[in-house]
């Protein structure tokens, strides 16, 4: 059974469609990614999963069969899916661990403190920055400290919106790096959004492109690997 | 001009400027959490003052339980407020401006309630600060006894704020609330609660600024009236509407100045000069005055 499973999300902003009647699914365990270009609708389909946007009436989105349409945003969260919003978002007046520990209130309260460890085994450079303001975080750090709280949040699902965005190539391969070795060892299900098909490839089983609010090429990346769609946006990039 | 007045002004400014920080806490607390002003915000001060009064004066109830009861009926109130005004509105589809009309249609109604049942008359404050006439002494000047218990109250309840919010799992939950309502919610925080809490948070630090104000102002209408509401709004607008802490520093610092205009100037300014800081600081420092808070955007 797929661990998410979304049917016909249309979300509109005052009459104006931003996803049409999309569909779409994800395995446990698996890594899909989402590509598109700008306003592709690509943060508006993680934030109708997070209950943070209103899906139009025929939306459905399944997670572990149950729909979760029109539940609060708080409680989707708390069913098991983690979201690292596009822009990073850390708290700013709360120190690095302290993000962390309120990311922490779904996990039982004897292994938070280990998952949090975790953490900064994983980003070294947050544990020698413990107790500074996330907000006087550089931008690699504060995205280390975003995937972080996603990670101790004992999630299921992840899905992590643009970790690229406006950062330097090399704290990007050092963050893909890390996604990778997080799906590797903690059996997690990752949910990539990223305009950037270079990076997200590699990581990748399945994905899918949104274009306008639709998705218009799906598949393996074996399958879709060589299509013009995708070679178009390689190389768009360089 | 002796150093004596000084001491003397400095203290009772120091005193009477903490409660109003108090106050001012109350519009914090609620601005980091709904970003809304309550215009009756000062009229949890007259309720509890009111409550004390009948609890402890007209009942006879002892000094402790009184206090409880009190304080604990104006945290509720809070709830009242956010269940019966603050939701409905929003629910509606209302904004900022419903919400300031109707709580100020709120803060006039509570003095009608009051006028109703206890008469527009100011009623004594029973003397459980100390009577009117104890005096501390030292260093050749004399400051009523009340100073002392408004600084004791408001340390403790300023320490169980500061370990409320900085040490625990919830407070840490409601100040990322504060800082980003959203992310706070994939956090999986439970905002009903968290704006719950800041609710009842709000409307009780107030009431326990109306019970230590009461022994000065005594009971009455004034309390839950424009002026002191000023004072406190002043000094939430000092912090940016967003620093607890700024809240607390910045009613003592309208206290002091209060204090010493009124030594230099005249006392006939008194209320004026916390309504000019108000509008200097939202003119010239809309984001508050303390640089501590500054590097939030
Ligand atoms: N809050 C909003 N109000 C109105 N329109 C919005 C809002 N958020 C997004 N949109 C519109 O919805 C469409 C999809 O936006 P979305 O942010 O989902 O795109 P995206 O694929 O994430 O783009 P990017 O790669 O730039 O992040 C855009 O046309 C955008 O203008
Ligand atoms: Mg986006």
């Amino acid at each position: 059974m797929s661990l998410l499973k979304i049917r016909n999300l249309a979300v509109s902003y005052n009459g104006i469609p931003a996803l049409k009647k999309v569909s779409f699914e994800i395995n446990k365990g698996e890594v899909v990614s989402v590509l598109g270009p700008n306003g592709a609708g690509k943060t508006t389909l993680l934030r109708a999963i997070s209950g943070l946007v209103k899906c139009e009436k025929e939306s459905e989105i399944l997670y572990k069969g149950k729909n979760i349409v029109g539940l609060q945003a708080y409680k989707i969260a708390r069913m098991g899916i983690a979201h690292v919003p596009e822009g990073r978002q850390v708290f700013p007046d709360l120190s690095v661990q302290e993000n962390l520990e309120v990311a922490s209130v779904l996990t039982s309260l004897n292994r938070r403190s280990g998952k949090i460890q975790k953490v900064y085994e994983l980003f070294q450079e947050l544990n020698s920055r413990k107790n500074q303001p996330a907000g006087t975080l550089s931008g690699g750090e504060q995205q280390m400290l975003a995937i972080g709280r996603a990670l101790v949040s004992d999630s299921e699902l992840i899905m992590v919106d643009e970790p690229s965005m406006g950062l330097a190539p090399v704290i990007i391969s050092r963050i893909f790096k890390t996604l990778r070795q997080i799906v590797q060892e903690q059996n997690l299900t990752l949910l990539l959004v990223e305009q950037n098909a270079k990076l997200s490839l590699p990581l990748s089983d399945r994905i899918y492109v949104l274009s306008q609010g639709r998705i218009v090429l799906s598949g393996t990346v074996d399958e879709v690997k060589d299509s013009d769609l995708i070679r178009q946006m390689y190389f768009a990039r360089e | 001009m002796e150093t004596k007045d000084i001491l003397q002004n400095l203290v009772s400014g120091i005193a009477i400027g903490s409660t109003y920080g108090l106050i001012g806490l109350g519009v914090v607390f609620l601005w980091q959490s709904i970003e809304r002003i309550n215009f009756a915000n000062i009229s949890s001060a007259m309720l509890s003052a009111y409550l004390f009064y009948t609890f402890y004066s007209e009942i006879g109830m002892g000094f402790f339980i009184s206090f409880v009861l009190s304080v604990g009926i104006v945290a509720l109130y809070g709830l009242g407020l956010r269940y019966l005004i603050h939701e409905p509105i929003t629910k509606r589809g209302g904004g900022r401006l419903e919400f300031v009309v109707a709580t100020l249609m709120i803060c006039v109604l509570w003095l009608n309630v009051i006028i109703v049942f206890y008469g527009g008359l100011p009623k004594p404050f029973p003397p459980v600060f100390g009577k009117a006439t104890d005096f501390v002494r030292f260093a050749g000047v004399s400051l009523p006894v009340v100073y002392f218990y408004i600084f004791l109250v408001v340390a403790i309840l300023m320490a169980f704020l500061h370990f409320l919010l900085r040490k625990t799992l919830v407070g840490k939950s409601l100040r990322a609330t504060a800082q980003n309502k959203e992310v706070a919610q994939l956090m999986g925080v439970n905002v009903n609660l968290t704006t719950s809490l800041a609710f009842m948070l709000s409307t009780t630090v107030v009431g326990i600024a109306g019970i230590l104000l009461a022994p000065i102002y005594f009971v009455s209408l004034e309390l839950g009236g424009g002026s002191i509401g000023i004072k406190g709004f002043s000094a939430a607008v000092m912090a940016g509407l967003i620093d607890p802490y700024g809240a607390v520093v910045g009613g003592i610092l309208l206290g002091i100045i209060e204090n010493f205009s009124t030594l230099f100037i005249s006392s006939t300014y008194r209320d004026v000069i916390s309504f000019l800081i108000l509008v200097a600081v939202l003119i010239f420092k809309p984001k508050g005055i303390f640089v501590w808070s500054l590097h939030r955007d």
